[in-house]
């Protein structure tokens, strides 16, 4: 298993991986190894990029991979 | 007049002939629109009156009527088995049924009607000779002629004998339509590529197909074909748009053949259905041939569907998994004679080693992913201590998604039988779907006690409640 975090200028909002709403920002969670989409639920559409492509791998759940939306 | 009698013969026998051979296997329709392809999954049964905070999930795997009777057991077990602080039972937090061959036969009506399980199943399977009045429905002469037709063989006369007497001709749509868990997984052989096939709306929407007017009698047939005995049953695999077979994260698992080879392999089996021209048909045989326990189902969704989406909305705080293994191991001779086996004996070990061994794994890696998070869960808590110990201003680790679950996972099998008589009793008893009644009633209450004395299981309760 490996571990994300997903930060939105610390605003609590719903997460979207691989198109599945799952978890919130600021938490860390568990994805399986490879490749993931990543992004925030909606509306409102208040945040760029729309959605990030990553490669997860070797994480810890005290080192996931960070991902960053900013709000616009 | 005796001119007229034989040319009268020969028409009748010559009119079966014809309508023999025009006999075809009920086929698997395509989905109707695309609105319906979220029919029949996990997520549209859902049970207001009971949450997701303690998931249950079952694996009951093959083994014929021995198998069907100790999962059997093992439900009785749970009804009797009461949730601390409250009237409830431990059968009404099950959530998830992945069943194989004959364990199928078990989920299935469970899943199709509930409590009747224990008051009808015994007399409608448990005791019968399915076998026996199989053999009866292939000595049919009327039979014959049905069978002479290449879309009509006996894999469709077993799903019909179970149909007519065990499952009244119900369809996966009477399991949908009641709305409640658990959730049915069905799981078959794939021969093509000898990857799992679950009878579920995910597994359809592959096929460009509808599940739910499809027979829960057939997909029981298929996920017990045992090689040789039975044949094959057939679908078809209709056209259906690409974007809406493969899911997103089918796409993106197709990227991963470096990074994650089994994802990679898990998306690159869905993909062959995208070609229904090259690939018209599938062609299906016994569960047992991919996964005989079931558990590979429960990995799927913990790894990467419904339950890890659960896990990372926090919705599960106690998570159990109870595989129900019915592997029975004749000590057997081999070893003891100079000259090898004979041809019969080789093909049977060929089926049944691999099956085993791979049964044996998949248990084995299944805990591994239960203590690779509870290890998670300890190093966050741990780390987490060390910082309130020693630091002022103790900084908070983000939170793990899901919190400090309780999980466990409980392997059922004879060979956890302290005594050595009985386990070699349990392990001498055949595969096949005709036991005795006394043979059925010592499967059913074995299967309940090595679920209340089973150490994990223990754990689990005393810790999770």
């Amino acid at each position: 298993m490996e571990y994300i975090i997903v930060k939105f200028g610390g605003e609590d909002r719903g997460v979207v991986i691989d198109g599945i709403s799952q978890g919130r920002t600021e938490v860390v969670l568990e994805v399986e190894r490879g490749s993931h989409e990543i992004s925030l639920e909606e509306p409102p559409s208040d945040f760029k990029p729309l959605d990030e492509k990553v490669v997860v791998r070797d994480t810890t759940p005290l080192s996931p991979q960070e991902v960053s939306f900013e709000k616009i | 007049m005796k001119r007229y009698r034989r040319q009268l013969q020969v028409g009748i026998l010559l009119a079966l002939l014809l309508l023999g051979g025009c006999a075809h296997y009920p086929v698997n329709q395509p989905l109707p629109s695309p609105v319906n392809q979220k029919d029949y999954v996990f997520e549209t049964f859902s049970n207001p009156a009971r949450s997701d905070e303690t998931f249950v999930a079952l694996t009951f795997s093959g083994g014929g009527t021995r198998a069907a009777a100790l999962a059997y057991g093992v439900l009785e077990e749970l009804r009797r088995t009461k949730l601390p602080g409250t009237d409830r039972t431990l059968l009404e937090e099950v959530d998830v049924i992945s069943t194989v061959s004959g364990g199928s036969f078990t989920g299935a009506y469970y899943a199709l009607f509930g409590d009747r399980l224990f008051t009808d199943f015994r007399r409608e399977f448990l005791e019968r000779n399915i076998q026996g009045e199989l053999m009866l429905d292939v000595a049919n002469p009327i039979n014959w002629f049905r069978l002479a037709s290449p879309w009509f063989s006996r894999i469709d006369l077993a799903a019909e004998l179970y149909g007519r007497t065990i499952f009244a001709s119900k369809t996966f749509q009477e399991i949908s339509s009641q709305g409640r868990r658990p959730f049915l997984i069905i799981n078959a052989t794939n021969l093509q590529n000898g990857a799992r096939f679950e009878f579920t709306g995910d597994q359809f929407r592959y096929l460009g197909s509808d599940i739910l007017s499809y027979p829960v009698a057939r997909a029981v047939a298929a996920s017990s074909a045992f090689p040789f005995l039975l044949s094959p049953l057939s679908l078809i695999n209709y056209p259906y748009p690409e974007e809406r077979k493969l899911t997103k994260e089918d796409r993106l698992a197709l990227e991963d053949y470096w990074n994650n080879r089994r994802r990679y392999q898990a998306a690159d089996n869905h993909a062959l259905y995208l070609d229904a021209t090259k690939h018209p048909y599938v062609h299906l045989m016994d569960g047992g041939l991919a996964d005989n326990i079931g558990l590979r189902a429960i990995y799927d969704l913990y790894l990467r569907k419904d339950i890890r989406r659960r896990i990372n909305d926090g919705k599960i705080k106690r998570f159990l998994v109870i595989a129900v293994n019915a592997k029975a191991e004749k000590p057997g001779d081999l070893d003891q004679r100079e000259s090898p086996p004979s041809l019969p004996t080789v093909a049977f070990k060929t089926c049944t080693i691999s099956m085993d061994s791979y049964s044996f794994e998949t248990v084995e890696g299944f805990k591994n992913m239960i203590q690779e998070r509870i290890q998670a869960q300890k190093i966050y808590s741990d780390c987490q201590g060390i910082l309130d110990t020693h630091c002022r201003d103790s900084y908070r680790i983000p939170p793990l998604a899901g919190g400090d679950m309780k999980l466990g996972i409980v392997d059922i099998s004879f060979d956890a039988l302290p005594d050595a008589r009985e386990r070699e009793y349990f392990n001498g008893l055949p595969t096949s779907f005709s036991l005795t009644g006394q043979q059925v009633q010592k499967l059913i209450e074995v299967g309940g006690r090595l679920l209340a004395n089973n150490p994990d299981f223990r754990e689990f309760m005393k810790q999770a409640f």
